[in-house]
């Protein structure tokens, strides 16, 4: 069988049309799918050696040692390999940006301070090409989410193979951003951070006293939202108070991004204020408050571990130890790839360094599957291989954090195994071609 | 004289002018009487509030609250306006009587200050002369040694660095005066090598004009950036810096090893050859930046930078033939015994000697290009004017003229996976090293990028991971192969007696995600150690304890006091992609209206 999807795959790649425009998504379950022989990273913090997985219409029937495999089922021996829950990137701008430096190819950030009533969702381009280089990685879910100056719209949680945005979406709407104000003075800096410059001169404004006032006015938006809310007759629609309603009913989280201490506990402030769920995104000074947000049941994204540490002062190493140390404290977190030249790739090889500087192996698995969903709120769907969850799940023939074995041979997306093709494989096969440098044997 | 040393204001005088500014003083502290009280602490010698003591006595006081005073000096007698810190306007007149000696302070000795240790450089970080990192005899046993030579990857093997250099790598070596440090199941490599790199630099674009090949990265090196301290921590001993991309001939390059602490002259990598950066594409284009009112500066496409080549290259080669008109001439006339008189010396021109030398083959170019159009018109230009381009960095469309690139003679240099951030690196893909090795191009993996440089090991692991390279080969393509392209494989980039000792010893297979330089060794010197980096961070917190402290102190007692500003750190890179470099880091980029 799996001979046979190989030539069926060299055939198509052969007749590529570079674009990766003959990498169709793939069509529902039909036969039961065993994965077996594997060793089995739940995401939960768990391995089974020897494990067999059992996929029936999308979803995981049985997973465990002792398990009968159904009759008609097609069968993907693992032996020798690894098998995880497929990853997922908690936050990204994937399907938002092709080009960042294209504007035209930007949808990611909207004109104004106050967008509650923004969707991500709406414009991800579920054909962006960026999309299939993250599923060679074992990406297989994404959160999309908006950037913007102040309170910046609501992000979405995509499946990475569809035809289009409602095909993609698994869990709408469920995060608010709120892209906290710096809280920190900047120089004016002139030309080469000299004197001198256009600015120079120009009297600063406080942007402490900015910055908070403008958390104030964002406080008296939501106290309207809420006296809104529970209006009952109401003369006027007003579309922005109708857009945070769930925050107030839990079905929505407050996505703070923010990295200072004091930007963090000005978030904090609404937690007690409003009740609302929060998560911190970016978070690299969370280290210092660990405890704070342990006790407040606020949620960290650490957008990047691959940073520089904050001060010159600081662990040269710190941004490595920080994951370690929200665990410590128990604060439920998530690991996140930022940046903007490898567009969310790395992302395991971000948990891997984390691995590196004091996390488990499985803690750091965790950090970019199940943790990644339970901040989401999708985790009754995808980010461990628990029975009942939909199918996402990737094998690799080592271990996926680290580059040096990471290796993802098959990717089942809802039960739906999905091809692993992408623009950039198509045309290191074009160049191979033209020097004649294939790989003489294997695949 | 009237030296800023005289007073306790803010006080310019250029000859003429004269200006003072007094910053207000708290109550308690004001003069109670105003002439000729001698006893104040904070002001020994004269009358003036807010310090203006030992210089010019006044005839008349001036009010306590005097806030600022503008004049003119004529000679021994100063007049002018001023203003007090109610707002309320007054002239003054000041005479020289005598200039006053300094006076020992007659009222109390104040106990020294205490202060930090001087460290080098004066950074978190830096070291004191008890823990000056010293060239050593070290002795790493029973490690899994890659050599970069014939000899593979050795087993169970030792490395012995003496006097700065390799001096025997091998089995069951011994030397009685070594360092021996236990390499058992760990890993090591010759030093990381970064072709292309922007930290320890002042600045890294002069983009005025599009050809600037006079300036000169050597002149401007900043010892004192922390980069240096965090990349050798991941195992790098030797970068190039380069200059940014702002114009098609920016400026001549420094490679530099990284000797924390050392200053700028003595971080230079000593006999290495002389390069030059040249770049093409978006960023000589401006196409991504925002100048207000688009670009305005030639070139504007890819058009016109093969024209800036050309045209700069056509000068070069009229100036070379001008001076060796000159030196026939003159040699002929001096052969013949007759005057030089009539004879014209050319005009020296340092933008065009710099050009000579790459056309004289005693300079190297690397360039910074990405798509193949570009890469193909680069060389094409190179031969027409009889050149070679030494190195073709960032290239991430090199894959796709790898065999003409080969047939050029030239080098390349890329990074392992970045693309889709502009228009120019949208067919980039994380194959092309690979491919480009396999076409028998001598390849390395640069950073441009003060975070991934201390991670450029496992970059180096990417390669083994997208394009199937042996895990040797890819551990070349971050050491000896940017050795070679550099021209100092004589030195530097493999494990051979008689080579530099600069040296890393790994906690894993350099390639992985878990490897940790647990040290990093130049020439013979430990310049990074785990265990001390441990003790060094114990050392900054203390020590910014007692600055904290000390600052608390002077503010209760009655010292003026400022609010607390986040120190931000200028940051140079290439200017075309993002960073993470953290929240007080600024590119300089965005500093500067004429963005590079």
């Amino acid at each position: 069988m799996r001979k046979i999807f190989l030539s069926i795959l060299l055939l198509g790649a052969a007749h590529a049309v570079i674009a990766q425009s003959n990498v169709l998504p793939a069509p529902a379950q039909k036969a039961p799918i065993v994965i077996k022989n594997a060793t089995v990273h739940t995401g939960e913090g768990t391995v089974i050696e020897n494990a067999t997985i059992v996929i029936v219409n999308g979803k995981i029937t049985a997973v465990g040692k002792d398990v009968t495999i159904p009759a008609g089922a097609e069968i993907t021996d693992a032996a020798g390999k690894h098998v995880y829950p497929g990853l997922v990137l908690p936050v990204s701008s994937l399907g938002l940006v092709e080009i960042s430096s294209v504007k035209a190819s930007s949808d990611v950030s909207e004109i104004g301070d106050m967008n509650p009533n923004i969707r991500s969702v709406v414009a991800y381009n579920s054909d962006s090409k960026v999309i299939n280089t993250l599923r060679s990685n074992g990406i297989l879910a994404a959160n999309i989410v908006p950037q913007g100056s102040f309170l910046a719209g609501s992000s979405s949680v995509v499946q990475l193979d569809a035809w289009n945005w409602e095909d993609a979406a698994i869990e709408m709407d469920g995060g608010m951003h709120l892209y906290m104000p710096t809280l920190m003075p900047r120089p004016n800096f002139g030309r080469f951070g000299g004197g001198g410059g256009p600015n120079a001169g120009t009297p600063q404004t406080d942007p402490v006293k900015e910055g908070l006032e403008k958390i104030e006015k964002l406080k008296s938006f939501f106290k309207e939202a809420k006296a809104y809310q529970d209006a009952t007759d109401k003369k006027e629609t007003n579309l922005k108070f109708e857009s945070v309603k769930n925050l107030f009913t839990k079905k929505q989280k407050l996505y703070v991004h923010a990295n200072t201490v004091k930007q963090m506990l000005i978030a904090l402030d609404f937690v007690k204020e409003f009740g609302f769920d929060m998560v911190i995104v970016g978070g690299s000074e969370s280290y210092q408050i660990a405890p704070l947000l342990k006790q407040n049941n606020v949620s960290v994204i650490l957008a990047q571990p691959h940073s520089l540490p904050t001060g010159e002062d600081d662990d040269v190493d710190q941004p490595y130890k920080t994951a370690a140390a929200l665990q410590k404290a128990g604060v439920l977190f998530a690991i996140s790839d930022d940046d903007a030249q490898t567009r969310g790739r790395n992302l395991a090889f971000n948990a891997g360094t984390a691995a590196a500087y004091g996390l488990t192996k499985e803690q750091a698995l965790a950090a970019i599957t199940l943790n990644a969903a339970k901040i989401m709120g999708a985790s009754d769907k995808i980010g461990s291989i628990t029975v009942g969850k939909d199918a996402n799940i990737i094998i690799s023939s080592g271990d996926i954090l680290d580059m040096r074995t990471s290796n993802v041979t098959d990717a089942f997306i809802q039960g739906r195994k999905i091809n692993l093709d992408d623009k950039q494989k198509q045309l290191n096969e074009r160049y191979e071609e033209k020097y004649n440098i294939k790989p003489k044997k294997g695949f | 004289m009237y030296a800023k040393d005289t007073l306790n204001s803010k006080f310019s005088f250029d000859g003429k002018m004269v200006k003072l500014q007094f910053a207000p003083i708290p109550k308690r502290q004001r003069p109670s009487m105003p002439t000729g009280a001698d006893t104040t602490q904070r002001r020994p010698g004269g009358g003036f509030p807010g310090g203006f003591s030992r210089g010019g006595v006044t005839e008349q006081p001036l009010p306590a609250n005097a806030a600022r005073l503008s004049g003119v000096s004529n000679g021994t007698e100063w007049n002018g306006t001023g203003m007090d810190s109610l707002g309320n306007s007054l002239t003054w007149t000041a005479k020289l009587i005598k200039a006053s000696e300094p006076k020992v302070d007659s009222v109390k000795k104040k106990d020294m200050p205490m202060v930090g240790k001087v460290v080098y450089p004066f950074e978190p970080f830096g070291w004191d002369e008890s823990n000056q990192p010293k060239q050593e005899t070290i002795l790493i046993k029973n490690a899994t040694v890659w050599t970069n030579e014939k000899e593979g990857v050795l087993q169970n093997a030792d490395v012995l660095i003496k006097n700065g250099k390799i001096a025997a790598v091998g089995k069951n070596l011994s030397d009685a005066t070594a360092r021996v440090i236990d390499g058992t199941g760990k890993h090591v490599t010759p030093g990381i090598i970064d072709e292309h790199s922007h930290i320890a630099a002042a600045s890294i674009n002069e983009g005025a004009q599009s050809v600037t090949s006079e300036v000169r990265i050597a002149d401007n090196l900043n010892p004192d950036d922390i980069n240096i301290y965090r990349q050798l921590s991941g195992g790098v001993t030797t970068s190039h810096i380069l200059h940014g991309s702002a114009n098609v001939i920016g400026g001549q390059t420094q490679l530099i090893k990284l000797r924390w602490g050392a200053n700028a002259e003595d971080l230079k990598f000593k006999g290495s050859a002389p390069f030059i950066k040249f770049a093409l594409g978006e960023n000589v284009k401006r196409s991504n930046f925002n100048i207000p009112g688009g670009n305005n500066r030639y070139p504007d496409t890819r058009m016109g930078v093969e024209e800036v080549l050309v045209d700069a290259f056509t000068r070069a080669k009229d100036y070379k033939r001008e001076w060796a008109e000159y030196n026939t001439a003159k040699e002929t006339l001096t052969k013949e015994k007759k005057p030089l008189t009539g004879l014209q010396i050319p005009r020296r021109d340092l933008e065009l000697d710099a050009l000579v030398e790459i056309l004289d083959k005693k300079r190297f170019i690397t360039c910074h290009s990405y798509v193949q159009s570009e890469i193909n018109m680069a060389m094409k230009v190179a031969d027409q004017m009889g050149y070679t381009v030494n190195t073709f960095t960032h290239i991430l469309e090199g894959y796709k003229v790898a065999d003409k690139m080969l047939k050029h003679g030239s080098y390349v240099s890329t990074f392992s996976d970045w693309w889709a951030y502009k228009m120019e690196v949208e067919d980039a893909i994380p194959y092309n090293a690979a491919i480009m090795q396999k076409v028998g191009l001598t390849v390395a993996i640069n950073s441009d990028d003060a975070e991934m440089a201390r991670r450029l090991n496992q970059e180096a692991g990417k390669i083994v991971k997208y394009g199937g390279v042996t895990e040797e080969e890819a551990l070349k393509m971050v050491t000896l192969n940017p050795a070679k392209m550099l021209h100092v494989d004589n030195m530097v980039g493999s494990l051979k007696v008689g080579k530099d000792g600069d040296v890393v010893l790994w906690s894993d297979n350099p390639l992985s995600i878990y490897a940790k330089s647990l040290y990093t060794i130049v020439d013979g010197t430990i310049y990074f150690d785990r265990v001390k980096d441990e003790q060094l961070q114990k050392q900054v917190d203390e020590e910014k304890l007692r600055l904290v402290r000390k600052m608390n102190g002077e503010k209760r007692s009655g010292a003026p006091t400022i609010p607390a500003q986040p120190s931000y750190i200028i940051m140079h890179t290439c200017s075309d992609h993002g960073h993470s470099h953290g929240l007080l880091v600024i590119d300089s980029d965005d500093l500067e209206i004429n963005n590079d």
